[in-house]
């Protein structure tokens, strides 16, 4: 056999759960010399999977260490497997069957998977293809990913003719593999006493394919007695929908039943239970025009071109018609001939040898194409300065050294907005010296042009759903020879156009807490973390926004560790100023009234001695600003005169002299209310500066990473907050002393956690 | 010895110039290297409209006609000739309006008139004379009388002519539907009903070739230069189908703007021809394994890489039998550089631009947008403001075609310094590399190494370029690469390459020569050669398999 060419024993992943097929796939690959296949150990709890069910009795056949049995195991073959499991299946395994059933799948599998992969097709019904399913379930890039895949992908059909209705690309990758029955002799135990016809139409309530078959059986057969067979999600109210029943009583009603309907005319889809009836004997009726007829049904007395037709033999039937019974009975057999094993071996052998010989020259060929480095753009969308656009770069930098320790070493490109009143070339001095920098504008193409744009790129069949998409346009390739777009923040006026995978750097869903945005003013910015391939954030609170404010799907999502600027004190131990930091700016989320009601209490009940050093963006303006949410604060301030004497607004620092005011400050207070954290209280540890912080989850989790003993407060109550600053000036040299070290510090820095980031990007590609 | 034959199959739309197109110069080379073989010949067959076109191609290129066969349908599609009548017609220069000639007539003639009169009245020496004049006058009166009827009709035309105006109102409509017609005229192309009838015409012309080639048995196997015609994969023979490249799937945002859906056609075409051929040609490892393995899904071995030949232009410029044959063709190269100017797009300044020994970058292409040029004009902004280079940039392509690049210009007042020179003939694009200081090539995209280096090189001009695939694939010594190669992604990386070999322009050329020799080894022959391989493995295994 071809496997010969491949030098091992030949070992098949069938990642599918469905009984019946199984019993017949797993017995011919193993007669055309297949000597291990993987079967998922989990599946969907869906309705559509109301035929699956999971045997481990293939397991020991495999051969494989247990260890790695039970890695793969604990895969969801329907999804996303771990890095480790492919690993492993590729290590042992060169032909994986699939079938599409979410978007992860066709990504996974394209991306990982280093065998054939095989789509093993049943059929659809309602008219749509294969390709349609494809392109419904994984619409930017599911034709993209599988005809990338060239001569190792497969549409393994079950049927002859499936592929006549599909995209061009699949039909020439059409392999033919039947469809038989394990077991297709016929037992013959019918004795039909029962006069009901017997109609299988499975999930009625659930399902609204079967809902409508079931509708139209009894609109044409409601005079008629039948009990309505197959398995019922939810019970339905019909009394002769029989729902769940044992293993006996179906074997009973098999024998019993009178006659089995069978209603289908799709070309590219059959059912089971046809072929079981007549496994059993029962006589079977069924209308034209459906793939009975082309697996031998044309002739068959059985066979009734109308409804009128079907209901005259259903009545002569069930009328003791023991002649048209009977010739059914002796005839219909033939419907099993393409079912039997024997019949099917040739195909399936003819099917292997092909697509086994194929995967030899594939392999081979392979070892020959030029490697090609992967290159990752960082796109920063809007003017972000400031600690946005140190994240940035902190960012680059993890995906260029995480890239090499999995000895997958890429090259990155950091975008920013074509503006020189916003970026200088010295705005980027600092940045790692092998990442590129590229200026961009967003370019906007409307629906004719985006469609052009994608089916260009190879992106078959794709069709816009929006009105207009952006684009990245750097002047040069309008980034094309990147292989992955990471865009920080979810800033996005458009949808980005999928020319290539998509993530995500969301930092947090502050509209949900604060009313920055004006009502559905952020509906685009959701609808950009729906349509990413992957979202990053830092904070598991903005984990569980992205899956419950943006509603993406928790696979979607991944956590990775925060990049803080981890920098150390090389100034010169100073003596404290009588005074602390307070960091701030004008946004509406930082807490300004409480802060000031705070101070007050402070320095007015409890005696305090600290002056309060303001600093931060636009804080010069602080007590003039004309916005909404600082309205009344000189007045506070005034209204005190300790408050009004003590509080000393330095306004906007440049980095050397932030950084001395900071080591020169008692502590650092961070009065904010809800955002995804602030790293100044980490540059404060950094200096060994103990800082003062509102208690809020991602304040929490930045205190658990990196371990700086933050001192907490009630950012909603001054009094608590006044109480707080008192234990501050009493304590700071003693929590001080708790701060971690240097070499506590190194564990976070962006080399130790590189590898993660470029784990979940490197998924994307 | 028997010759064995083998087939081209061209079908371009009516009205491409193949002159000015890289595969025109492409198939008139390959041609030339088929004629030194006596085993082999080559038939082409083309669309009706194509034959006088090749042979301009050919005449132009030096490619002798009589070294292979062209077989076409005989009459061109009525339509078409109609069309091409028209626009024969149009290009003679526009007449005059019939009332505005009556008009000029009549004044014409009454100047004569009023000539004569006052001469002969000047001439006049005697009453006799006088007298003659005034019988003169008598005798026009009388005519003028005589065809006074005619007189007032023409008057009444005139004034219908003068009073039009008020009756435009009325032919709007009518004017509505001829103006479409007049654009339809002008620009067909963009004409969706002329779209449906070119396709139609394209079609039947497919059809009436497919006859010819089917009726030409002694032709052992067919080779299409372009994937742009999927009635190639109709032959019935065996078929092997060049892919030079597939420019849209790599630049698919610059291109979705250009032509519109008629664009999107032609890469449905192609899509097509690639999805049902069977063989192909491509000019280098990096598009048979991107393009067509990774895009198209086909297989790997089913692909032959075969490498261009160097394109030597020094034939065009070399001369000899003078005591400084150097000397004389450069100063030769330098009259050319000077009818090459009067091609420039901004002829207010080069009109009076005496100075033929001028300084100057050179790029020779069209503005496409996988050429790169933005970025190269982001370059030699900053090396002629910032590191104040003396010297120009030369451009061959047209700036109407590419607005950013136009825009680019225009924003930083480039105009004097970036000069597009286009619709050079070979011996004044031969003439501009050998002048040239430099050569550069940022073109991020190619379907095998850009033929400017062994240009450049074979007239002794250094060139610099982008580092790219399908470069070097060819260029494959690092020190050549080091003195050669920048990041077309990166402007600055560009304008430090630039100024490095402007300032090390000899160092440079002898690396880069050492390059050249060994290129130039390869000729066209072998190309041709090679491709003949080709398509006699193909015949011989279609042949097998009929057999088995």
């Amino acid at each position: 056999m071809a496997c010969e060419m491949l030098n091992r024993s030949l070992r098949v992943m069938w990642l599918l759960n469905h009984t019946s097929a199984r019993k017949f796939e797993l017995q011919m690959l193993k007669s055309i010399g297949v000597t291990g296949v993987f079967t998922p150990k989990n599946y969907p709890q869906l309705p559509s999977f109301r035929s699956a069910s999971v045997t481990y009795s293939e397991d020991d056949a495999l051969d494989i260490p247990e260890v790695e049995l039970q890695v793969l195991n604990a895969q969801d073959w329907y999804g996303a497997p771990t890095i480790e499991a492919w690993a492993i299946a590729n290590k042992y395994f060169d032909v994986a069957f699939f079938i599409v059933n979410k978007p992860d799948i066709v990504r996974n599998i394209s991306n990982n998977f280093k065998g054939a992969i095989l789509w093993r097709a049943y059929g659809q019904v309602q008219g749509l293809t294969h390709g349609d399913i494809l392109k419904l379930t994984c619409p930017d890039d599911g034709v993209f990913k599988l005809k990338g895949l060239g001569e190792r992908f497969w549409f393994a059909q079950a049927y002859q003719n499936l592929h006549a209705k599909e995209p061009e690309w699949m039909a020439k990758r059409s392999l033919y593999l039947p469809l038989g029955m394990a077991n297709s002799s016929i037992v013959d135990g019918w004795v039909g006493s029962e006069k009901k016809i017997f109609f299988i139409c499975p999930d009625i309530e659930t399902n609204s394919y079967y809902s409508n078959v079931f509708n139209q059986f009894e609109k044409n057969f409601k005079d008629l007695p039948y009990a309505v067979g197959g398995a019922q999600s939810i019970s339905s109210s019909s009394k002769d929908v029989l729902g769940v029943v044992t293993d006996e009583q179906h074997q009973r009603n098999m024998r019993e039943m009178r006659v089995m309907f069978y209603h289908s005319t799709e070309l590219t889809h059959v059912h089971y239970h046809p072929f079981e009836a007549i496994r059993a004997g029962m006589p079977l009726v069924f209308m034209a025009g459906g793939m009975l007829d082309s697996l031998g049904g044309k002739e068959l007395p059985g066979r009734c071109l109308t409804i009128q037709d079907a209901r005259d033999k259903l009545i002569r039937i069930l009328n003791d018609d023991w002649k048209l019974i009977n010739s059914i009975r002796a005839t219909q057999g033939v419907l099993l001939e393409p079912m039997k094993a024997e019949n099917c071996k040739p195909s399936w052998k003819l099917g292997f040898d092909r697509m086994l010989t194929e995967l030899a020259i594939s392999k081979k060929e392979q070892l020959l194409r030029p490697v090609k480095v992967k290159r990752i753009a960082i796109i920063v969308p809007v003017g972000y300065r400031g600690g946005s656009l140190r994240g940035t770069k902190l960012l680059a930098e993890a995906l260029l050294e995480g890239s090499k320790q999995w000895g997958e070493p890429a090259e990155v490109v950091l975008l920013h907005l074509d503006n020189d009143e916003v970026y200088s070339p010295e705005e980027f001095s600092d940045l790692h010296k092998d990442v590129k920098v590229r200026s961009f504008k967003w370019k906007v193409l409307d629906q004719d042009a985006a469609r052009r744009a994608m089916h260009y790129s190879g992106h078959e069949g794709w069709e816009p759903v929006s009105g207009s998409y952006v684009v990245p346009d750097d002047g040069i390739k309008q980034l094309m020879d990147c292989d992955a777009w990471v865009v920080i923040s979810d800033r996005l006026t458009a949808p980005l156009l999928p020319l290539r995978p998509i993530l995500l750097m969301v930092y947090d869903y502050l509209q949900r807490y604060v009313p920055l945005l004006s009502s559905g003013a952020d509906l685009p910015f959701i609808n950009a973390a729906r349509s990413a391939q992957k979202i990053l954030v830092t904070t598991e609170f903005t984990r569980l926004d992205a899956l419950q404010y943006a509603g993406v799907t928790e696979s979607a999502v991944s956590k990775v560790p925060m990049l803080a600027p981890i920098f150390f004190n090389n100034t010169e131990k100073c003596e404290s100023e009588p005074g602390f930091l307070w960091t701030t700016n004008l946004s509406l989320h930082k807490n300004h009234k409480n802060a000031l009601k705070a101070l007050k209490i402070y320095y007015e009940e409890l005696d305090g001695k600290l002056n309060c050093h303001v600093t931060g963006v636009n804080t010069d303006v602080l007590l003039k600003s004309s916005l909404d949410h600082l309205k009344g604060l000189a007045s506070l301030v005034k209204s005190s005169e300790k408050l009004n004497d003590k509080l000393r607004i330095l306004g906007e620092l440049s980095e050397v002299d932030y950084t001395r005011a900071l080591s020169r400050s008692a502590f650092l207070w961070h009065a904010g209310t809800i955002d995804n954290g602030t790293f100044s209280v980490i540059e404060a540890a950094c200096l060994g500066v103990p800082s003062l912080s509102s208690d809020y989850p991602p304040m929490r989790e930045i205190d658990i990473q990196f371990k700086i003993n933050l001192t907490w407060m009630d950012a909603s109550s001054p009094r608590n907050m006044a109480q707080q600053l008192k234990y501050m000036e009493e304590r700071h040299s003693v929590i001080r002393d708790s701060l971690p070290s240097t070499s506590d510090f190194s564990e976070q820095s962006v080399s130790k956690l590189a590898s993660k980031y470029w784990g979940v990007v490197r998924e994307c590609l | 010895m028997p010759v064995k034959y083998f087939g081209i199959y061209l079908a371009y739309a009516p009205g491409v110039d193949l002159r000015h197109e890289g595969l025109g110069r492409y198939l008139a080379a390959f041609l030339k290297g088929a004629s030194e073989r006596e085993d082999v010949r080559f038939v082409l067959v083309c669309p009706s409209w194509s034959r006088e076109g090749l042979a301009d191609l050919f005449e132009s290129e030096g490619v002798d006609s009589a070294s292979f066969d062209v077989v076409a349908p005989d009459k061109e599609p009525m339509l078409l000739r109609l069309y091409q009548a028209y626009k024969a017609r149009k290009e003679r220069k526009a007449e005059i309006g019939v009332m505005r000639r009556i008009s000029l007539f009549g004044i014409s003639v009454k100047n004569k008139l009023l000539g004569r009169v006052v001469r002969r009245l000047v001439e006049a020496t005697s009453y006799i004379d006088v007298l003659f004049v005034f019988i003169e006058g008598l005798l026009l009166s009388i005519l003028l009388v005589l065809i006074s009827p005619l007189l007032i009709v023409g008057l009444v035309f005139y004034l219908c002519f003068l009073i039009k105006s008020k009756f435009q109102r009325f032919l709007k409509p009518v004017k509505r539907k001829v103006a479409r017609f007049r654009r339809l005229l002008k620009s067909p192309k963009d004409d969706a009903l002329v779209l449906r009838l070119y396709n139609g015409i394209a079609r039947v012309e497919a059809e009436r070739m497919l006859k010819l080639v089917n009726g030409l048995s002694h032709v052992k196997a067919w080779y299409s230069p372009t994937a742009f015609w999927p009635a190639f994969n109709k032959i019935k023979a065996p078929r092997v189908m060049c892919v030079p490249d597939v420019v849209l799937s790599d630049f698919p945002v610059a291109f979705s703007n250009i032509g519109g859906n008629r664009f999107a056609q032609v890469y449905y075409d192609v899509k097509s021809a690639i999805e049902t051929g069977s063989h192909y040609i491509t000019y280098s490892e990096a598009i048979k394994w991107t393009t067509l393995v990774d895009q198209f899904g086909v297989r790997a071995s089913n692909v032959s890489v075969i490498h261009h030949a160097p394109n030597d232009l020094k034939p065009w410029v070399a001369v000899s039998g003078y005591p400084d044959n150097e000397v004389t063709s450069i100063n030769y190269c330098e009259s050319l550089f000077r009818s090459a100017l009067k091609r420039s797009s901004n002829p207010d300044y080069t009109y009076g631009f005496e100075n033929v020994k001028v300084s100057f970058i050179f790029y020779a292409s069209q503005f496409r947008p996988n050429k790169n040029v933005i970025s190269l004009l982001r370059a030699y902004e900053s090396l002629l403001r910032k590191r104040l280079i003396k010297q120009k940039l030369i451009l061959t392509g047209r700036p109407e075609t590419s607005p950013e690049v136009k825009l680019f210009v225009k924003k930083h007042q480039l105009e004097n310094d970036v000069l597009f020179l286009h619709g050079l003939s070979i011996q004044q694009l031969a003439a501009c590399y050998k002048l040239a200081d430099l050569v550069v090539n940022p073109s991020l995209s190619e379907g095998g190494c850009p033929f400017t280096f062994t240009e450049a090189l074979s007239v002794s001009t250094p060139v610099v370029m982008a580092r790219i695939p399908v470069s070097e694939e060819i260029l494959t010594d690092p020190d050549l690469q080091k003195v050669t190669f920048f990041d077309p992604y990166s402007w600055e990386d560009i304008a430090d390459k630039v100024e490095w070999a402007l300032d090390h322009r000899q160092d440079v050329l002898s690396i880069q020569s050492v390059a050249y020799q060994s290129l130039a080894r390869r000729t066209w022959t072998n190309v041709v050669d090679e491709h003949i391989d080709v398509l006699l493995e193909i015949s011989d295994k279609d042949k097998f398999e009929e057999d088995a």
